[in-house]
C-alpha cells in the first residue's frame, strides 16, 4: 500500500495524502525527513481547508515530475523569463478568482512549493502584461497614491519605454 | 481566508461614506444598525461566517443583486502589495521592459518594487550585447558611456542613497561581464595593454596578462573572461547607475540603430582615396593613396598629426596602445610610436606592395600583392612565407600562435598551419575577388537549415588528419562537425542526412567575407562551409566589419549596409559618399567610413547628450 501521511488544514479538517504527494512541499518534505516516524497529522495552520484541497490537487498532478524541473530554471534567474509556456492542465487549473490565486501563491510560498509559486506568478504577470497603469490600478483594485505632479513626472521618466 | 483574512482592513474612505448615511438616520434606527455592524465586528470567522449566511437567507433578488455588483470589485487583490517582496519580485521578473515601466507609474509600492535595480539588471544581462531569445531584442554594450559616467556617479550616490537595495546581492562577475571596462575595439581583437615604455626591443613590447597565449580563437572568449583578463582598468569599482537608466540609455541607443537616426560628420585631409582605417575612443587613424596616415581625434575629429614616409599609398594599419603598424604598395611595412609621430622600423616585405596585415602579440603578418603571406616572428626573429594564393592577399588575421586566415583575388579564403606553413582548410564559393573578412565576435547560432545545404570545403590532401583532429575538437561546436573535419574523406553528404538532436539551431565559430561578387558570405571556420550569402549591394563590396549585433559593409556601390547578425537582414543603407567606399570600422556607437572621395564619414549612433558631453 502507498505510504500516507495526513495534514491538517488551519480550519482543522483532515486531508490524507501519499507520501509522495506532500513531498512536493519543501518544508512538509523536510518535515518528514526530521521526524519519519511521526504518525500525528502535520499542521498546516496557515491554509485553509479549500485552498488546501487545491494544493493538493495540484500536488498530485505533478507528484511524478521531475524535480529536476521544479527547480525550474527560471529561478536561476539566468535564463529569459517566460509567462506564455503555461502547460494546459496547469492553466486550467489556475483559472481561479483572484482571492484563490492570491491563497494559493501564497500557499504555494508558505509550503515552498516552487513550480507551483512559478505558476501561480506567471498567471498574475500576464494580467499585468500589455495594461496601462490605469486598467492596471482598476484590474487589480489599487489606488492611485500620486499628487498629479508625481503623476506626471513618473510618467516623463518613463516615456523611453512607450515608444519602439 | 488566512493569507487575506490578515491583509484586508476596511477602506477608510468606505467608512466615512456609511457614517454620513448612518447619521442620516433618525436617533433609534442609527443605533440599531449600528448594533449589527458592531456584533459582526466582534464575531469569530466562523459565526461571521454564519451571520452572512443569515443574512444571505433573508435578501431579496434586489439586495443580492446589490451584492453581486458590490463584492468583486472587493475581491480584487494588490498582489505586489499583499505578497512578500520576493513573491511580488518573482511576479515582475516575469515582465517585458515595457509593462515594467507601466508598472513604476501604478502606485508607490508598485513604483518601489517595479524600479528594483536586481530586476533591472536581469533586465540587461537578458538584452546587452546580445539577443534576448525571448523577445529578440539586444542592446550594445556602450562600455565607453559607462565609463565616463564613473566619477558623477559616484558624487550621484553620496546624495541619493535610496533605491539601491539590490546592491549586496549583485555580485561583481555579473557587473564586469556586461560593463568591461575596455573593450577591443571592433574588427581589431588585439588586446595589447599600454606598457608606456617606447620600443626598444624588435617590436615595442606587448604585455599580456596571460601567461599562455591567448585560446587559439579569441572570438570565442567571453565578454567577461575577455575584460577581466585583458583590461588594465579592471580595478575600477563599476558604478552604481541604476540599471534601469543603463537599460534605458542603450535601448534609446538601439532605436538609433534601428531607425538610421544619426549625425553624421566628415573628416577632410586625405588629398586621395582613403584605403584604411581603424578607431578607439581615443584616435581614428587613416591610411590613404597620398601616401599618409592620419591620426584624429576620436571624439572632435581634429586632425592630430599625419605621418609621413610610404612613398605609396598606405592600404593597411593597425594599431593598439603603444604602436601603429602600417603596410603600403610601396612594398614595406613600418612600425611608428604614434604619439611621436617618430617611424621606428620599416620592413621590406617581399617584392611587391603590401595589400593587408596583422599583428597580434609577437607575430606579425602581412599580404602581398604577389600571393604570399609573410609572417615575422619578433620574438625568434624568423620570417616565414606562406605560399598557395595565386593573386592579390586580401586580408590577414592571426588567429593563434599556429594558424593564420587569409582571403585573396584568387576568390579563396585559406586557413594555415604556421608550423608547417601548409594550407589546412580551403573556403571556396565567391565567385569575385575577396577583399575583406572579419571574424565574429561570439559563436553564432544559426538555423539547422543553413548547415545542410552546403557543401564542406575540401580541405588539403596533405593536411595531417590527426593534428586537424586534435586542433579542432576543442572549439568546434559539437562533436560530430569536429569528427567530420577530421575525416576529410567523408563526403559532405553523410552530414547532411544525420539527423541532429538540437531543436532547430547550431552554433558556429563564423567569419564573414566581402567580395567583389557583391555578396558577404557567412562560414563556418570548422567545418569550411559556406552558412549563408547576404545579398544586397549592386557592387563588389571592399570592407567588413562586424560586433554581436550587426555587421557594416562597404561597398563599391557608394553605400554602407548594415545587416543584422541573427536575421542576416539588410538594416540600414547609408548613403553619403561620394564614391566607392573602400573601408569601413564599427563600434557600439558608430560606423566610420573612408572613401575613394578622400573622405572619412563617422555616422554616430550615439545619443544626442552624450555626443555633447565628449566635444
Amino acid at each position: 500500500a502507498m505510504e500516507t501521511v495526513t495534514l491538517k488544514s488551519g480550519d482543522e479538517k483532515l486531508f490524507q495524502v501519499p507520501r509522495n504527494v506532500a513531498s512536493k512541499s519543501a518544508l512538509i518534505s523536510s518535515m518528514l525527513e526530521t521526524a519519519p516516524n511521526e504518525t500525528e497529522p502535520i499542521p498546516v495552520k496557515n491554509v485553509q481547508s479549500p485552498v488546501l484541497e487545491k494544493i493538493i490537487e495540484y500536488c498530485t498532478k505533478h507528484a511524478n515530475d521531475d524535480p529536476e524541473d521544479d527547480e525550474d530554471s527560471d529561478d536561476e534567474m539566468d535564463g529569459p523569463l517566460r509567462s506564455t509556456d503555461i502547460d494546459p492542465w496547469d492553466l486550467k487549473f489556475i483559472d481561479v478568482g483572484m482571492e484563490m490565486l492570491y491563497e494559493i501563491i501564497m500557499a504555494a510560498n508558505y509550503l515552498d512549493i516552487k513550480p507551483l509559486l512559478n505558476l501561480g506568478c506567471k498567471t498574475v504577470a500576464n494580467m499585468i502584461k500589455g495594461k496601462t497603469p490605469d486598467e492596471i490600478r482598476s484590474r487589480f483594485n489599487i489606488p492611485n497614491d500620486f499628487t498629479p505632479e508625481e503623476e506626471e513626472q513618473i510618467k516623463k521618466e518613463n516615456e523611453w519605454a512607450e515608444d519602439r | 481566508m488566512a493569507f487575506l483574512s490578515k491583509h484586508r482592513a476596511a477602506s477608510e474612505a468606505t467608512y466615512q461614506e456609511l457614517s454620513k448615511q448612518l447619521h442620516k438616520l433618525p436617533e433609534s434606527a442609527r443605533a440599531s444598525v449600528e448594533q449589527v455592524w458592531t456584533t459582526f465586528g466582534a464575531a469569530p470567522s466562523t459565526t461571521r461566517h454564519l451571520i452572512l449566511a443569515g443574512l444571505l437567507n433573508q435578501c431579496c433578488i434586489p439586495q443580492l443583486s446589490f451584492l453581486h455588483r458590490s463584492v468583486p470589485p472587493l475581491l480584487r487583490v494588490d498582489f505586489i502589495a499583499l505578497t512578500p517582496p520576493q513573491v511580488a519580485f518573482k511576479i515582475l521578473s516575469y515582465l517585458d521592459a515595457t509593462t515594467l515601466c507601466r508598472a513604476a507609474q501604478v502606485s508607490k509600492t508598485w513604483q518601489e518594487m517595479a524600479d528594483d535595480d536586481r530586476l533591472w539588471h536581469h533586465m540587461c544581462e537578458q538584452h546587452i550585447d546580445r539577443k534576448c531569445t525571448s523577445c529578440g531584442w539586444g542592446l550594445p554594450p556602450l562600455a565607453k558611456k559607462r565609463r565616463r559616467c564613473e566619477v558623477t556617479d559616484h558624487e550621484l550616490i553620496r546624495t541619493n542613497q535610496t533605491g539601491q537595495g539590490g546592491d549586496e546581492t549583485m555580485g561583481n562577475g555579473p557587473t564586469l561581464a556586461l560593463e568591461p571596462a575596455v573593450v577591443p575595439p571592433t574588427g581589431f581583437s588585439n588586446v595589447c595593454s599600454p606598457t608606456g615604455v617606447p620600443a626598444i626591443g624588435p617590436l615595442p613590447p606587448s604585455t599580456t596578462t596571460s601567461p599562455e597565449r591567448p585560446s587559439k580563437r579569441q572570438c570565442t572568449t567571453s565578454v567577461a573572461e575577455s575584460t577581466t583578463a585583458n583590461s588594465p582598468s579592471s580595478v575600477v569599482r563599476p558604478s552604481k547607475r541604476p540599471w534601469k537608466l543603463i537599460y534605458s540609455e542603450r535601448l534609446k541607443l538601439e532605436r538609433n540603430w534601428r531607425r538610421g537616426q544619426y549625425r553624421l560628420r566628415v573628416l577632410e585631409g586625405h588629398t586621395d582615396g582613403v584605403l584604411c582605417l581603424q578607431f578607439d575612443d581615443e584616435y581614428i587613424m587613416s591610411g590613404s593613396y597620398d601616401s599618409t596616415i592620419k591620426i584624429w581625434n576620436s571624439a572632435s575629429g581634429a586632425l592630430i598629426r599625419s605621418l609621413r614616409g610610404h612613398t605609396r599609398g598606405v592600404r593597411a594599419l593597425q594599431f593598439d596602445q603603444v604602436k601603429l603598424i602600417s603596410g603600403s604598395m610601396d612594398g614595406t611595412v613600418k612600425i611608428w610610436n604614434y604619439r611621436s609621430g617618430q617611424c621606428l622600423r620599416t620592413l621590406p616585405v617581399g617584392d611587391s606592395g603590401v595589400n593587408c596585415l596583422h599583428f597580434d602579440q609577437t607575430l606579425l603578418a602581412a599580404g602581398s600583392v604577389d600571393g604570399t603571406i609573410s609572417v615575422f616572428n619578433f620574438q625568434s626573429g624568423a620570417t616565414t612565407q606562406l605560399t598557395g594564393h595565386t593573386d592579390w592577399v586580401n586580408g590577414v588575421r592571426i588567429l593563434s600562435s599556429t594558424e593564420l586566415l587569409s582571403c585573396s583575388d584568387d576568390t579563396t579564403i585559406r586557413l594555415w598551419n604556421l608550423d608547417t606553413r601548409t594550407c589546412i582548410r580551403e573556403f571556396v564559393g565567391h565567385v569575385g575577388h575577396v577583399q575583406t573578412f572579419q571574424l565574429a565576435t561570439h559563436p553564432w547560432k544559426l538555423p539547422i537549415s543553413l548547415q545542410q545545404q552546403q557543401p564542406a570545403a575540401s580541405s588539403s590532401p596533405h593536411l595531417g588528419a590527426t593534428a586537424g583532429a586534435t586542433h579542432f575538437t576543442g572549439t568546434a561546436a559539437d562533436g560530430h562537425e569536429s569528427r567530420h573535419t577530421a575525416s576529410s574523406s567523408v563526403s559532405s553528404t553523410s552530414s547532411a542526412t544525420v539527423p541532429r538532436p538540437l531543436g532547430g539551431t547550431f552554433t558556429a565559430n563564423v567569419f564573414v567575407t566581402g567580395g567583389l561578387d557583391s555578396t558577404l558570405k557567412v562560414w563556418d571556420i570548422d567545418s569550411g562551409r559556406c552558412l549563408d550569402t547576404l545579398f544586397g549591394h549592386t557592387e563588389g563590396i571592399w570592407s567588413v566589419a562586424l560586433d554581436s549585433l550587426r555587421i557594416v559593409s562597404a561597398s563599391h556601390d557608394s553605400t554602407i549596409k548594415v545587416w543584422d547578425t541573427q536575421s542576416r537582414q539588410c538594416l540600414q543603407t547609408l548613403r553619403d559618399h561620394e564614391g566607392p567606399v573602400n573601408c569601413v570600422a564599427l563600434s557600439d556607437t558608430r560606423v566610420i567610413s573612408g572613401g575613394i572621395d578622400h573622405k572619412i564619414r563617422i555616422w554616430d549612433f550615439g545619443l544626442e547628450d552624450e555626443t555633447q558631453a565628449a566635444v
